[in-house]
């Protein structure tokens, strides 16, 4: 023990020490400790002490407490269930342990694994799935598969199952620690698939086939292990209710999970026949096809239903991250060469073989498990084999990324099965949900279901043989199967005509949606008794479809009606209201440019969504995409950024990167941080954007072009006009291609490419393409537009830089009518067309009229948008001008730091 | 949750001396530690040792909680935390005795889990240090118990004890580099 004085000494130096850094540290301790090493020593060793990363006394405690808990486990050790004692605990997953036991009696001696489930009484499924498996492997009578000898329950009613026990290692650590060649591995597995080819006889699927469930004994015997997810694949099971049921289990070992387990699809003999792919791919290599560690989740499925795998032969010769020579040949070694030896055996036969096995299409690959090892076995015989035959060379990657849009839709439409909802974008998403589902809903629901599964297990992408098959066929086909078809019951047709209507209008192909929402209508209309918010979703779908198709006027009349019969009655706070009271909102917006009255609707709906319990996030985040969307119209880009961030990171927490709502915010906000001058964050925002569409929906769609748009203008303030007009025109070409040479937008990208061509002083193709832009509005906008006056205020903007001022005049006065009657006399669109019109003024010789008016309107300007606005700086400049030419040098002086040094680039 | 009322009864037993309340105490603390373990152990993935750590804190407050209104609060979680250290080390010695008795076990079959992982502090260690500690200073021994054991944050010692949390924090270190020196000492 030590004295007490000494003690104080130590204790009083530690602290005084222990926030000094090394030198000091040091030299403090030489001048208080002197001659006394041992004082020294002591305090050193305590400070050395101090300041660890982990805290192993933390450490100690949660050992203990460990251990503690694994008592529970522990507590049957030493007890008799039935005839056997339990000896230990061989191990333990996820929902069970599994228990080394003995049989030591007068008849004989035997060692057995008894599985216990876990918490049998907090799931009762998983109760239910161990009785399953009971069933299943009394069935299996097989050397390599493990037998079940008995099964009972513990006195507590905890279900168990006696096993074979397997003395042994996992296939793949005994492998490598006997250093077996690639030949004696492929022996060994093609004896695993004589055990999985007996069961598939017997009609079992493993589904859960990896490596930590394949034991091989001392005597080389394969035993398969844990049929614990298996289910009979019985004639009966394989009808139409499969896939609903599918989607409530996860895969339990995502890295060794087949496209079709990921995508919730049926799982068949085939899917073993994928794993066993994984497996032998493994086995060979010593790497995963797929590893989750460089991966999210969603990455790895993506990646299972996406990639091809780096073949085997490739990966033996790869150094992953992190690793060193050292590591890549530990793995060759292991199969007794080196890895250039390794990769020359792998190559060809046998990376045909596992490619073959790991077809994305299930029916592509083997026929069966017994193909698959005679395959192997003519490798071993030095036989042609079947994998290099005929058309091994397909690529599956390309053909998924070809189908990808095709996969997502079909995707989206079984997930949609389950909920019975059809489609899933969030307006969508809850019309049509019986939600008080009576008996007879639920039926109906059922019926709906059974159909579509019906229609879209026949025309899977992945069945299609040989052919491309698009979601449009998929559709197509639907829509004729339910014309066929006369004995559905009129709500079940309804039904039926909206979600395909709307899987159409996702597409974008919303001509094909409108004649069904049409009939869907007009059944609702004849129902008896007639619901009311039935019928105003059917109409608010007809009315989206029109929209889209640019039928402005009937869009605008069955939205009004939806709106109406939406906030009658009993359900005007419901989510499906404000559904369409923002649908209203977006068309007041985009189709009547009408800000104010948006306005009001978004708030009425943003009011609605936030006083609905529950999980109203995605609701909330578009209102207030669309509110900051009001903004930008408005010319409030302040407000419309604060909304618009507040939207985005409601995105960012309740969706996927690839969410396309997320990359539309995203889009959106870049847009308004380029108008507010953000230039750097703006272009980053929306090549973000890009990139999530080109990767997720394809180069080829509308929100591209919108972005292109918005990226074309950032590069034009960034003075780059060759790109800005590359990105417009792309813009121009997708729009025209999608939506028709009549559609507004296309109107409004030809608008663009007329002010960039005004910019690049090139006024006769400028005035071309804005007179292209206004004959395309007269189709498809109202007169009174302020995309109609936008443009009329560039053409009147070109006409008088080429000197036609009577024409110049007229076109300035009809957009400032417009400005002035929807966007107010103090909006900077109103400005800036006052600006144009006071310097034509003053060029017709006009200055008392057109001075004060390009005075006013260069301080409105100045006021709204902003020293440096391109706007500002040539009503500025101009204005200047003005001055400098009457001799006011002091007022020209004045406005010249705003004016800014050159010319301005913009209109 | 129900914490028995006479949780506090008993402790108040316990600590004046008399050993067969232990006995009745020792089952509330498992009952109550296998209770909130079912929750983060059916994760099976990840930090075990510190979800574990967590476990012997939730559980300690949870104890505790039903009594707070007590008079005398500094010495009553002295006590809770100085129960659990005791479930704990006696089980881990209880433990090691088993395991002498059953040779080793045998690892883990479907390489989904792992035998408890090699740590070079035990408890049963640091209990001992502990004792050591207590007799040269005891202050230090009881702040280590309390946010060790007990979970107990340094605010929460320092209003216990009547000191600053500031002294907690260096009692802590010091204390902490004591008992690590000793144990490695050994």
């Amino acid at each position: 023990m030590l004295p007490r004085a000494r003690w104080q000494k130590i204790q009083s130096l530690f602290e005084e020490l222990v926030d000094l850094d090394g030198v000091e540290r040091v030299a403090h301790l030489d001048k208080a400790c002197g001659d006394d090493s041992d004082l020294r020593v002591s305090v050193q060793s305590l400070l050395s002490f101090d300041g660890a990363r982990t805290d192993p006394l933390l450490n100690a405690i949660g050992a203990a407490a460990e251990s503690l808990l694994e008592d529970h486990r522990d507590r049957l050790i030493g007890s008799r269930v039935g005839p056997y004692r339990i000896v230990s605990i061989l191990g333990h997953g996820g929902m069970s342990t599994v228990y080394r036991a003995e049989r030591d009696d007068s008849q004989y001696h035997q060692t057995v694994a008894i599985k216990v489930l876990q918490h049998a009484a907090v799931h009762p499924r998983l109760r239910s799935r161990l009785h399953s498996e009971r069933h299943i492997l009394a069935t299996l009578d097989h050397p390599s598969i493990a037998r079940l000898i008995d099964s009972g329950e513990l006195e507590d009613g905890t279900p168990y199952l006696v096993m074979e026990h397997v003395d042994g290692e996992s296939i793949d650590a005994y492998c490598d620690s006997r250093t077996l060649f690639v030949r004696e591995r492929i022996e060994l597995f093609i004896a695993v698939c004589g055990a999985v080819h007996y069961a598939h006889r017997n009609l079992v699927v493993h589904r859960d086939i990896k490596a930590s469930n394949i034991f091989v004994t001392d005597e080389g015997t394969p035993k398969l292990l844990d049929f614990g997810i298996a289910k009979l694949l019985a004639p009966e099971s394989l009808s139409h209710t499969l896939p609903v049921t599918r989607l409530q289990e996860r895969i339990l070992t995502p890295e060794n999970a087949a496209p079709e387990q990921v995508l919730g699809r049926p799982i068949t003999t085939a899917t073993d026949i994928y794993a066993l792919g994984v497996l032998l791919y493994q086995l060979l290599t010593g790497r995963s096809p797929y590893r989750l560690l460089s991966y999210s989740q969603l990455q790895l499925e993506r990646a299972i239903c996406m990639d091809d795998p780096t073949r085997p032969s490739q990966i033996v010769v790869s150094k992953l991250k992190d690793e060193t020579d050292l590591d890549r040949s530990r793995i060759s070694d292991r199969r007794g060469l080196s890895p250039q030896r390794l990769r020359a055996r792998l190559s060809g036969d046998l990376d045909a073989i596992i490619a073959m096995a790991m077809r994305k299409e299930p029916d592509r690959r083997y026929p069966s498990v017994e193909a698959l090892a005679d395959d192997l076995q003519r490798h071993l015989l030095g036989q042609p084999v079947r994998a290099r035959q005929g058309d091994w060379r397909y690529n599956s990657a390309k053909f998924l990324r070809r189908n990808l849009f095709a996969v997502v839709t079909a995707a989206a439409i079984f997930v949609g099965l389950v909920t019975i909802a059809g489609v899933t974008l969030w307006q969508n998403h809850r019309i049509g949900i019986a939600r008080d589902a009576t008996a007879r809903e639920r039926d109906r629901a059922q019926q709906v279901s059974a159909f579509l599964v019906d229609v879209f297990s026949r025309a899977d992408p992945f069945m299609a043989q040989g052919r491309e098959v698009t979601a449009k066929d998929l559709l197509d086909q639907g829509a004729e199967k339910i014309k066929s078809n006369d004995t559905l019951q009129p709500e079940v047709r309804a039904q039926l005509l909206e979600s395909i209507g709307l899987a159409y209008r996702r597409q974008g192909l919303s001509e094909n949606a409108i004649p069904l929402f049409e009939q869907a209508v007009t059944i609702r209309r004849e129902a008896r008794p007639l619901d009311n918010r039935v019928l105003a979703a059917a109409l608010a779908n007809l009315a989206q479809a029109l929209t889209d198709a640019g039928h402005l006027v009937s869009a605008d009349a069955y939205l009004q009606q939806a709106v109406a019969l939406s906030q009658s009655g009993e359900g005007s706070q419901s989510a499906e209201t404000a559904d369409i009271v923002f649908q209203y909102g977006n068309f007041l917006l985009s189709a009547k440019s009408d800000p104010d009255r948006a306005k009001k609707l978004f708030d009425d709906a943003l009011r609605i969504y936030r006083n609905i319990p529950g999980d109203q996030h995605l609701a909330i985040a578009a209102t207030l995409s669309a509110l900051a969307a009001a903004a930008v119209w408005s010319g409030d880009y302040m407000i419309a950024e604060q909304h618009q961030r507040e939207a985005l990171n409601l995105f960012r927490a309740t969706v996927s990167r690839n969410h396309p709502d997320h990359a539309v915010a995203l889009a959106t906000l870049g847009h308004i941080l380029a108008q507010r001058g953000k230039y750097t964050e703006a272009e980053q925002t929306l090549n973000e954007a890009l990139e999530i569409e080109r990767n997720v929906f394809g180069a080829d769609n509308q929100r591209v072009a919108s972005i292109e748009a918005d990226l074309g203008i950032l590069y034009q303030r960034k003075g780059d006009p060759a790109r800005a007009m590359a990105s417009t025109m792309n813009a121009l070409k997708i729009t025209t291609n999608h939506l028709g040479a009549n559609h507004y937008l296309t109107g409004y990208f030809f608008d663009a490419i007329a002010t960039l061509d005004l910019d690049a002083g090139n006024l006769s193709a400028a005035e071309s393409n804005a007179r292209q832009a206004l004959a395309v509005y007269a189709q498809a906008l109202p007169a009174q537009h302020l995309y109609v006056a936008a443009t009329r205020q560039l053409l009147g903007e070109v006409l008088l830089r080429r000197g036609q001022y009577a024409a110049a005049e007229t076109e300035l006065r009809a957009a400032l009518d417009i400005d002035i009657a929807l966007a107010g006399s103090s909006n900077w669109r109103t400005s800036r067309t006052e600006a144009s019109l006071g310097w034509l003024l003053i060029e017709e010789n006009n200055a008392a009229e057109g001075e004060p008016m390009l005075a006013a309107a260069q301080k409105k300007l100045l006021g709204t948008l902003g020293a440096g606005h391109p706007e500002v700086m040539l009503a500025t400049s101009r204005l200047a001008d003005y001055f400098r030419a009457h001799h006011r040098e002091a007022d020209a002086a004045r406005l010249q730091p705003i004016a800014g040094a050159a010319a301005p680039p913009l209109r | 949750m129900q914490v028995p009322a006479n949780f506090t009864q008993l402790l108040t037993e316990w600590r004046s001396g008399q050993p067969q309340a232990l006995d009745r105490l020792t089952p509330l603390v498992y009952d109550e530690l296998r209770r909130l373990a079912r929750g983060y152990m059916r994760a099976e993935r990840g930090s075990h040792t510190l979800q574990a750590t967590a476990v012997v804190h939730e559980a300690f407050l949870r104890l505790i909680q039903a009594n707070v209104a007590l008079q005398d609060r500094g010495h009553f979680f002295a006590l809770a935390s100085r129960l659990m250290r005791r479930v704990l080390v006696d089980h881990a010695k209880s433990r090691s005795r088993i395991k002498r008795n059953a040779g080793t076990r045998e690892a883990a079959a479907d390489g989904s889990n792992e035998t408890a992982p090699h740590f070079n502090v035990d408890v049963v260690a640091l209990d001992d240090a502990l004792e050591s500690l207590l007799q040269l200073e005891p202050r230090l021994a009881q702040v280590i118990e309390l946010h060790y054991f007990g979970g107990m944050t340094y605010d929460e010692i320092a209003q216990a004890m009547g000191a600053s949390a500031a002294t907690v924090h260096r009692d802590i270190r010091l204390a902490r580099a004591w008992l690590l020196n000793e144990i490695n000492g050994i």
